[in-house]
């Protein structure tokens, strides 16, 4: 057998290193098989420090184990886990799309009094900005009606002692909620009666309040999402109902799909006809249509619906595979 | 390829593929095959007492070695034969 490497001193201080925090990436199960091995050998190899590199390398090897042990990649689990995965992808993709929906709610507010009175330069931007709308209201319905389907599901999966394995999710993302409503509430009464002395020269706190209110919107999301996407990784559907749910996913990427074609278009127009609003500018001087928020706002946008895609070409692969079995 | 040798650990792994192969693999790279070569059926765990693991190559694991070889070998056949069909440059010509 070979020889020991040179941190083999170090092997005798812990007995057992499944919460070694170096393999923290990893899934627990994966890490409760080998990671006292994985530890030996980082012990055996590089002894207290670990570099940068190689830490680089858990991080992308835990990573990736989550996403196979999930179903995203490879087939380490049985097909319909993977259909399922890539459904819940598309959910937790359609969660950042609603962020930067917001965003861009917010951004194209009264857009339609910054264009010229010509019929023509309101046709593309309002048609647009409609579809856009009328989008996102159908894939909302299609997400909740997926949710709804599953809840009979959730509640039987609730009642054979699931809850244990999602109320630390849940105390989370309840907590969230609770501390965004409590900054909600006394921001919306001071964004309605603001103190005399921040009506001239507060605008920059406002800026700071609203960028972590804005913040902790994002957070308390996130975390039902995480809820959301731990119990719907557990619980138990029919085949049906699995083929149901993955329909609907891939009808939610289409809708994103279209929501970015249509904003790509708005955004055309509006560079086109009044560009001085894409960058707030006063009305009538030349403005750049290159606005930060909007640009930042159509990437998450991009990137979120390039993130359903992913999910959606795993749910179709994986669903051959299903028939054929 | 490493286990055909024989049986061996982590760290040892990464030695030897490192001596015959040039590369050196992070340890999450090799762990990463490891998984994915355990569930397959080609390599298994031996006992141990230690918490150093070391792995064996299956039945399954040796015949999956063997085809892979047998490509590879019928790709440098090719290569060579290639090779050999390819006019020498003349100087100046270049």
């Amino acid at each position: 057998m070979p020889t020991e490497g040179p941190g083999a001193k170090h092997r005798h201080e812990v007995t057992s290193r499944t919460n070694d925090p170096r393999l923290r990436w990893y899934p627990g199960s994966w890490r409760a098989r080998y990671g006292d091995e994985l530890s030996a050998l980082l012990d055996d190899e590089y002894g207290r420090s670990v570099p940068a590199r190689i830490r680089l390398s858990l991080v992308s090897g835990g990573l990736r184990q989550r996403a196979r042990q999930s179903g995203l990649t490879g087939d380490a689990v049985p097909a319909a886990d993977g259909i399922r995965a890539g459904a819940l992808v598309v959910l937790a993709a359609w969660i950042a799309f609603v962020v930067a929906g917001a965003s861009f709610a917010k951004f194209s507010e009264h857009f339609d009094e910054a264009l010229p009175h010509s019929l023509r330069a309101h046709h593309v931007p309002d048609l647009a900005f409609t579809v856009l709308q009328a989008v996102a209201g159908a894939a909302s319905i299609l997400v909740a009606a997926g949710a709804l389907l599953a809840v009979p599901a959730f509640v039987r999966f609730l009642r054979t002692g699931g809850w244990v394995s999602v109320r630390r999710h849940f105390l989370r993302a309840l907590i969230c909620t609770v501390l965004t409503i409590a900054v909600t509430v006394p921001l919306l009464v001071w964004a309605n009666h603001p103190p005399s002395h921040q009506t001239n020269g507060g605008i920059h706190w406002n800026g700071v309040l609203f960028l972590v209110w804005t913040a902790l919107i994002v957070i308390t999301l996130t975390s039902w999402t995480v809820l959301a996407v731990a119990a719907g990784r557990r619980i138990e559907l029919s085949k049906a109902m699995l083929t149901m749910e993955a329909i609907l996913a891939a009808a939610v990427a289409v809708a994103m799909v279209t929501m970015v074609v249509a904003t790509a278009v708005w955004w055309a127009a509006m560079a086109t006809d009044a560009p001085s609003f894409l960058n707030a500018s006063p009305a009538g001087l030349p403005g750049s249509s290159w606005d930060i928020l909007l640009v930042a706002t159509v990437a998450l946008m991009a990137v979120a619906t390039g993130t359903a895609a992913v999910g959606v070409v795993r749910e179709v692969r994986l669903w051959t595979t299903m028939r054929a079995g | 390829m490493s286990l055909a040798g024989g049986a061996r650990h982590g760290h040892a792994l990464l030695k030897d593929i490192e001596e015959f192969a040039g590369v050196k693999l992070g340890p999450g790279a090799l762990y990463g095959a490891i998984t994915r070569l355990e569930e397959r059926g080609l390599i298994e765990p031996l006992a141990s007492n230690d918490r150093r693991r070391p792995y064996q190559i299956t039945a399954a694991g040796t015949q999956a070695l063997a085809d892979s070889v047998d490509q590879m070998r019928q790709l440098a056949r090719v290569g060579e034969a290639r090779l050999k069909s390819v006019p020498t440059p003349r100087p100046g010509l270049a």
